[in-house]
């Protein structure tokens, strides 16, 4: 349990540097923004309170909006896709249920499962954050194109990091 | 009530999904000036369409009244015409008139507002003067396309700066957010003169309003000998709980002026 907590605590301070640092100044079209930061939602365990998803993901998303002077959309965004989460997963459930309380990744779900399950929810993400960045109506094809082409771009890097964690586990089996 | 409880007892969830929301939108909002324009633009437009839906009924009310002081208006502009003096909102070619009506005002908070019934399409901008009839009224701020609001002398963040009639002195008039009726006007000097009922009128130093428009009149003044400066009790000529015709004025020489003043200031500060 307390290695758990420790784990995640790490991976929720190195993907806000990552985020911040890296990730912000990326800045190669208008229409791709990736914001990897959701991949710590993404992660959490599947018994995971939802309550305290919610309120995990405003504390995240409003970090990340303090290092990018966007107090409250970041917020808003992360703490919407907490609400989903658990309605993805019950909607997703295998047959027989979850058998396990470990996080939800590839190596215990298969890439397809995953895939699915991090796709929809970063697009939800997306979505709501460049809507909320926009704020009008007016605006709706030009916000649906960005997030989704900005979705594809975070969901290739999730993928990315799900392929060199399950590399490294193979010789050394701790959290990834 | 009970079940009212019970309620959110079983939906805790969306409650507090609902409540840390709203946090993140006040968030946004209170911090973000683009999305808070959105907001304040969308706010005026709104309560421009509900306000206008309730004057459309309204304005038959007023009809009286408001024709009695357009009447006297008419009857002092024909007689400066006729007499070949200059009318007060005539003056020179300089300014531009455009008459329009509020449909929503108020008088009694901190910060109060006035709504009128022409925008953009009729050539409303941001920061033009707004006069009554009787004086002076307030400063445009937010302008959609059929609608604008005011920011009227009685609001706290209101400076205009007031010359006393006859003399050169000015100092600027604040509102103290008590009295409808009543604005201060500070930093005349104390040895300048000032009886009851003399006038208070704009001295047009920023080019939003013309010089000479009537503010006010004095009614009672109180020499602080600290700061060696009195502060005047100034009437509003214009009555604020009756707004109703108002005259929005645009100064055609007003960004001419800012350019001037934005280069002296680099000038001074070099």
């Amino acid at each position: 349990m307390d290695r758990e907590v420790v784990g995640q605590s790490v991976r929720f301070i190195a993907l806000i540097f990552l985020q911040v640092l890296i990730l912000n100044n990326v800045l190669f079209s208008n229409l791709f923004n990736p914001y990897l930061y959701i991949y710590f939602i993404l992660l959490l365990p599947v018994d995971f309170r939802p309550s305290l998803g919610l309120i995990v993901g405003f504390f995240l998303g409003l970090s990340i909006d303090i290092f990018s002077q966007t107090l409250g959309m970041h917020a808003i965004a992360t703490t919407f896709a907490a609400y989903c989460r658990p309605y993805v997963l019950t909607y997703m459930a295998p047959r027989d249920g979850y058998e396990f309380s470990r996080n939800p990744g590839v190596r215990q779900m298969g890439w397809l499962w995953f895939s699915t399950y991090a796709g929809i929810i970063i697009a939800l993400h997306h979505f709501v954050l460049f809507f909320v960045e926009m704020f009008r109506m007016s605006g709706l094809w030009q916000t649906l194109l960005k997030s989704l082409c900005s979705s594809i771009l975070t969901l290739i890097l999730v993928l990315i990091i799900q392929l060199i964690f399950l590399r490294s586990n193979r010789s050394n089996s701790s959290y990834e | 009530m009970r079940n009212l409880f019970l309620f959110l007892w079983k939906n805790q969830f969306t409650v507090l999904f609902v409540l840390i929301e709203t946090i993140g939108f006040y968030l946004l909002v209170s911090n973000n000036s683009y999305q808070q324009s959105v907001v304040h633009v969308s706010g005026v437009q709104l309560s421009g369409k509900v306000y206008d839906f309730e004057h459309s009924y309204k304005k038959y009310i007023g009809l009286l009244e408001e024709n009695e002081a357009l009447r006297n208006e008419n009857a002092l502009l024909r007689l400066a015409s006729l007499n070949g003096a200059p009318t007060q909102i005539e003056e020179i070619a300089q300014y531009d008139c455009i008459p329009t009506q509020a449909i929503n005002s108020s008088y009694n908070l901190e910060k109060n507002f006035i709504i009128v019934n022409s925008g953009s399409a009729s050539g409303l901008q941001p920061a033009n003067a707004v006069i009554g009839t009787e004086g002076i009224v307030g400063i445009v701020h937010t302008v959609t396309e059929n609608y604008a609001s005011i920011i009227p002398m009685l609001h706290s963040d209101s400076k205009i700066s007031g010359r006393l009639k006859g003399t050169n002195y000015f100092g600027q008039c604040k509102w103290e957010g008590r009295d409808d009726k009543v604005i201060m006007l500070e930093n005349i000097p104390n040895h300048v003169p000032v009886a009851q009922g003399d006038t208070i009128i704009t001295r047009g130093s920023t080019g939003i309003f013309p010089p000479g428009l009537i503010i006010g009149f004095a009614s009672s003044s109180e020499r602080d000998e600290s700061s060696g400066f009195q502060r005047i009790q100034v009437n509003l000529a214009t009555n604020f709980r009756k707004i109703n015709t108002l005259y929005v004025i645009q100064n055609r020489h007003k960004e001419e002026l800012d350019s001037l003043v934005l280069k002296t200031q680099e000038w001074i500060e070099k």
